[in-house]
């Protein structure tokens, strides 16, 4: 009976390609469309899974795409994480104070003493603590969008279970 | 009469009244699935209606939307309450998710469309935002918005047919698991 073939690989490979274009400045814009490359890491994970399944002779469907998606949007979040926060830092760029911007460009009704002293909390940790809080964020939405795109890869790339294809259920236990 | 039990036994239909008649996939989780989305969807259009009315929340709601979507002001539709939350593409493509997902949930079975389609469907939508990006015009906020919706429609449609799928793979599990029985 041929065994289910490991998600690790294509999780890796696609999170950390994912990862890496997602952290590049201008590529990562196309994360504007509704996270599209984290969604796209998930359905590439689940087309490199099913290939593998494929080849194997084992049944692919949405529950085995969730699970590999959820991996690769985890492995995209460090990835795009790190090499992200190491870039910002090589270039001087997504600093807390462009942040803090952006929040009172949203209209946000912060109390400026608040925001004073969050600034200065930022400040004094050296960056570390925005590096924290942005791969906290990144692994957030690495999990959520992967799920989405390797269910959305479970659809498209289903491999059908054959007569005796290991589906991964046990056989019923003899009868008398 | 012989010839209605060979077709039968071919497509593996049930041939007499014993054999139990597959029940339909519980509503539960595509219908809880649905709602959220119809929700945060709803959202959406509700952010810019609350903040015309001074609403406290609605600035901190419209910050939920920003990991997604660029939330340029230019780039999103108006309503008569000032810019939506996110850009007309992303409008589009959470619409057309909902349509996809409320399609399958109300019909409790799964359409799943030729994964071609997919590709298809997706062309415009990646061409307009490689025009934006490399400086060519660039398309209105509504034909753009017109645009997303069936790529929308289409990923709604194939997580619907995931969804339905898992629903039915974890009771088929659950009824044929000895712990069940008794």
């Amino acid at each position: 009976m041929n065994q289910a073939p490991s998600m690790f690989k294509p999780a890796v490979i696609s999170g950390a390609a994912f990862g890496i274009a997602g952290s590049i400045p201008v590529i990562n814009w196309i994360n504007c469309a509704c996270c599209a490359l984290i969604i796209g890491a998930g359905l590439f994970a689940a087309f490199l899974y099913s290939k593998e399944s494929r080849k194997i002779g084992v049944s692919f469907g949405p529950g085995n795409g969730a699970t590999v998606g959820v991996l690769a949007g985890l492995v995209y979040g460090v990835v795009a994480g790190v090499v992200g926060g190491a870039i910002n830092a090589a270039f001087g760029m997504g600093d807390w104070q462009q942040a803090i911007e952006q929040i009172q460009a949203s209209g946000a009704d912060i109390d400026p003493a608040t925001l004073e002293q969050i600034s200065s909390f930022m400040e004094s940790s050296g960056g570390a603590m925005m590096f924290l809080i942005g791969l906290f964020f990144s692994l957030l939405c690495g999990a959520i969008f992967g799920v989405i795109g390797g269910l959305i890869g479970g659809s498209v790339f289903k491999v059908e279970a054959q007569p005796g294809m290991y589906t991964g259920t046990p056989p019923p236990p003899p009868i008398g | 009469m012989r010839w209605i039990g060979r077709v039968l036994a071919h497509y593996r239909l049930p041939m007499n009244n014993d054999s139990p008649t597959p029940r339909p996939p519980s509503r539960l989780v595509p219908a809880i699935v649905t709602a959220c989305a119809l929700l945060f969807t709803m959202g959406v259009v509700a952010v810019p209606w609350l903040a015309s009315r001074d609403f406290l929340l609605a600035p901190l709601l419209r910050l939920g939307y920003k990991p997604g979507c660029h939330q340029i002001p230019e780039r999103c539709l108006d309503l008569g309450f000032g810019p939506m939350a996110v850009c007309a593409r992303c409008a589009g493509l959470y619409l057309g998710g909902c349509v996809g997902l409320l399609w399958t949930t109300l019909r409790n079975r799964s359409s799943r469309p030729r994964p071609l389609w997919l590709a298809v469907v997706a062309i415009p939508t990646v061409l307009d935002f490689a025009a934006g990006q490399i400086g060519l015009p660039s398309l209105g906020n509504w034909p753009r918005f017109a645009l997303a919706v069936p790529l929308g429609l289409l990923a709604g449609l194939y997580l619907g047919d995931a969804l339905i799928e898992i629903v039915r793979q974890n009771s088929r599990s659950y009824t044929s698991s000895p712990d069940s029985v008794g």
